[in-house]
């Protein structure tokens, strides 16, 4: 299938997927053969919801995290497409999400962001919502731990390293604190709770605390958050 | 999928060509008997039980162990204790290396006593803490890996020049050894992390990497001036060979497992001991996290000991014959041929490789796939044992004529691909040359050079992990060339030619 | 006052001069994720491996107003600094 150039006028979608590691690049190779220009992956980690595996220490399970670009028209199909292929429907297969997208811009050819005219929508408010919290390295776990004692599935944590608020200073080198990213997708109505109760947790209202963004999600695959309540 | 079915996949993708191969031989060119091939099985099935357990551990115990004592030390802010701490932990995990013992032993045994084996493990430790030391100045100071590696390459020549050929083989053979299975994935997360947690700008992505090569060349250094220093009258003698049988095959593993049980033990707990002290005075986890890395480091632990008692008591006799057997089919391609495949199937075994080629991919977001790497190691490591058979049957072929070319090529070819390969090339070097070469390539050739007049055993085998250890450095080299070559061109160009842009 | 999450996707190196110009522009702070990139091209015969590049992922939340104001920034930037084109996206966020 030929790429087409993605303007924000067809009105885009960010399509995030969530699988195990090693298929990655598969999602990868299908974003290119569905003619996406722009798609990027990254390594989290995610974790099991069972006692038995989390007393013996191995709840862990290495995932991955594609971002794809997609014109909001063809959304519902491509889901589909990524469903036949690496069936979500299934427990334990991974999760897909559109994000709509505010806006784009290319950085060389660009001189000002193409703001989405059919993004009118984007503040309506759909049946899930994407959380992504970031802190210092080391506190992602206890993210993860207050969403689920509160009752929330868990989340994929992110590696990554900031360049914000306090210098740190080692060895007469400013160097880049390492932080993590904990991206959970929860339904709406109980968005802001969470929200609250890791903000009040963690202390996030404080500067340097870490930050937390909620964004709208149009539409999911693979989530199986009512069966997690319990858990 | 848990991270333990995921290892356990991986493991068995890993050991199942070993099993084949052996299996195959059995049945077609050589004949073994029923016991041995027996203990064969049974070894293969405990090291796939084994390695995906010390897998897990090293995930979640060594490695992050190894991280937060590196945090520990650059958060105290000081050169020296950073740098020094560098090479407590260095010396600490080499002097607790089983292997490291029982190549010093033999060393004095074939001496006729005259070698002093305590002395020689003292300086390997030294000089891999040393240059574990310089190799986070190294990481501190943003020197380029490939001029630090020409320096202690230029060392090592001119001390080779000084040091007798026999000693040469055992030199790089003490390398080889000093990386074992705990060390590797420690002195890896050490500097992985003290990399990440100093990086202040692009130029410092994953300088980390290295860190094996620099630590093994540290042995190498140790044992040479040792070598100088030390009069230690000709080698003579063979290898006393290692019996490991009893009249029962299963008896046999568990009588020989207290023994790596107990080496296991030294191993790692001088580093959890040190780690936890460290740890309750500051850092002070809390206990949930603290439960998970002593979980972890219990199975790191029970897993080395399972995997090391499979392949020790049930490789060794069953490759040492194979090589025996093919030998005497008296056709010398059939051996460089075998002892190619046994190069091959060995490093996906060796658990140190997959330890290496996960930070690799975790660190480059999967850019460099841990497929990729092990692949090209495998090629590389099977040119090294072809040559090391080559040499077996022309005793005319030295050790340096191999070895000078190829440590030349590794240098120039570090000059010219990417940084992070030449990293990469250094530490895999260091990692091939592993547990599974000891008991299964080691065995092989000293099988082979049984049964050829004019072979001798000590020179030749000595020979062979210099060779494992240098071949990597080239084929992961060349890897980078490669990968540099097919990187998609600039995106602008790309973009412009395949999408009409649109103006505003 | 509308909030938005920009996420700047530029090859591996770049990061830290998009966080350079958002900087500059006003922003408060960004968060950097290392990724790799899909392979378009089409991998045939031996040696047949896809190479899929490393990139940096640079997040900044902040309002409309400041990130019309980075993003003029780092389009200055890039046109006349970088040999590499990056793409960036922006999320509305609540």
């Amino acid at each position: 299938m030929a790429r087409q150039e993605l303007t924000a006028e067809m009105g885009l979608s960010l399509l995030v997927v969530v699988v195990n590691r090693g298929k990655g690049s598969k999602v990868l190779n299908f974003a290119c053969e569905k003619g996406a220009n722009d798609a990027s992956c990254l390594f989290g980690t995610g974790t099991v919801n069972s006692r038995m595996l989390q007393m013996l220490e191995m709840n862990d399970v290495d995932k991955e995290v594609i971002l794809i670009v997609v014109p909001t028209a063809r959304e519902t199909e491509i889901l589909n497409q990524l469903n036949m292929k690496f069936h979500f429907e299934r427990k334990n297969h991974g999760i897909a999400f559109t994000v709509p997208l505010a806006g784009i811009m290319k950085m060389k050819r660009d001189t000002s962001v193409r703001w989405s005219h059919t993004g009118e929508s984007q503040h309506t408010q759909g049946d899930y919502v994407a959380l992504l919290t970031i802190v210092d390295k080391g506190k992602a776990a206890s993210v993860v731990q207050i969403s689920q004692t509160a009752g929330y599935f868990g989340g994929t944590i992110i590696r990554a390293r900031g360049s914000a608020g306090k210098l740190n200073v080692v060895l007469d080198m400013i160097v880049e604190p390492e932080k993590e990213a904990v991206l959970m997708v929860v339904e709406g109505a109980r968005a802001n709770h969470l929200a609250a109760l890791l903000k009040q947790q963690l202390h996030l209202d404080q500067p340097n605390r870490g930050i937390l963004i909620q964004m709208g999600v149009s539409q999911t695959m693979g989530l199986f958050q009512t069966d997690q309540h319990e858990g | 999928m848990n991270l333990f079915a995921s290892k356990l996949k991986e493991v068995l993708v890993s050991v199942l060509p070993i099993t084949a191969l052996a299996l195959i031989l059995n049945f077609t060119l050589t004949p073994m008997d029923a016991r041995i091939v027996t203990k064969f099985l049974v070894g293969s099935l405990l090291m796939i039980i084994g390695m995906p357990v010390f897998l897990l551990g090293v995930d979640i115990s060594i490695t992050p162990i190894g991280e937060q004592i590196s945090e520990v030390l650059v958060k105290s802010n000081k050169l020296w204790l950073i740098l020094l701490g560098g090479s407590f932990f260095g010396f600490v995990v080499t002097i607790a290396e089983p292997d490291l013992h029982i190549l010093a032993n033999q060393l004095k045994t074939i001496t006729s006593g005259r070698f002093d084996s305590n002395l020689m493990v003292g300086c390997v430790s030294a000089g891999v803490g040393a240059l574990i030391s310089l190799g986070i100045y190294r990481i501190l100071k943003n020197i380029r890996l490939n001029r630090f590696m020409t320096v202690v390459y230029l060392i090592i020549l001119i001390l080779g020049f000084f040091t007798r050929p026999d000693f040469l083989g055992i030199a790089f053979d003490a390398s080889g050894n000093t990386t074992g299975s705990v060390s590797v994935p420690f002195i890896l997360a050490l500097a992985m992390g003290i990399s990440r947690m100093t990086r202040s700008n692009e130029k410092e992505e994953n300088d980390g990497f290295g860190i094996l090569g620099i630590a093994s060349s540290g042995a190498i250094v140790a044992v040479m001036v040792q070598g100088l220093f030390s009069d230690t009258g000709p080698i003579a003698g063979s290898l006393p060979v290692i019996e490991l049988t009893t009249n029962h095959v299963l008896l046999d593993f568990i009588v020989n497992c207290p023994q790596y049980a107990r080496d296991t033990l030294i191993v790692i707990l001088p580093i959890l001991i040190i780690y936890l002290m460290i740890e309750r005075i500051w850092i002070k986890m809390p206990l949930r996290k603290l439960r998970r890395l002593l979980v972890g480091s219990v199975y790191t632990y029970i897993g080395l000991v399972i995997f090391l008692t499979g392949i020790n008591v049930g490789f060794l006799d069953a490759s040492r014959l194979v090589g025996y057997q093919i030998a005497a089919f008296d056709k010398p391609w059939l051996l460089v041929l075998i002892g190619m495949l046994f190069g091959v199937i060995t490093i996906p075994a060796e658990p140190s490789v997959h330890v290496l080629t996960r930070q690799i991919e975790d660190n480059t977001a999967g850019s460099i796939k841990a497929i990729t790497v092990m692949v090209t190691l495998c090629i590389g490591v099977a040119v090294a044992v072809s040559l090391s058979m080559l040499r077996i049957l022309i005793p005319e072929l030295q050790l340096w004529h191999v070895l000078l070319p190829g440590m030349i090529i590794a240098i120039i070819l570090s000059y010219t691909a990417p940084d992070i390969f030449t990293g990469i090339a250094f530490d895999s070097g260091g990692v091939a040359a592993g547990t599974m070469t000891s008991v299964f390539i080691l065995p092989f050739a000293q099988g082979a050079a049984e049964f050829i007049p004019g072979a001798s055993i000590i020179l030749d085998s000595f020979g062979i992990i210099a060779l494992i250890a240098m071949t990597p450095l080239v084929a992961l080299q060349v890897l980078g060339l490669i990968y540099r070559m097919k990187t998609p061109p600039l995106l602008s160009e790309e973009s412009a030619m395949n999408t009409g842009v649109v103006e505003d | 006052m509308d909030n938005f999450t920009m996420l700047a996707i530029v090859p591996l190196g770049y990061a830290d001069k998009v966080i350079a110009a958002a900087n500059e522009a006003g922003a408060s702070g960004a968060t950097i994720f290392r990724a790799r990139g899909a392979d378009h091209t089409h991998a045939e015969g031996f040696l047949s491996f896809k190479v899929e590049p490393e990139e940096e992922i640079v997040l900044i939340a902040a309002t409309g107003e400041v990130i019309n104001a980075i993003c003029a920034k780092i389009h200055e930037k890039f046109e006349k600094d970088s040999a590499r084109d990056g793409s960036i996206y922006i999320l509305p966020a609540r």
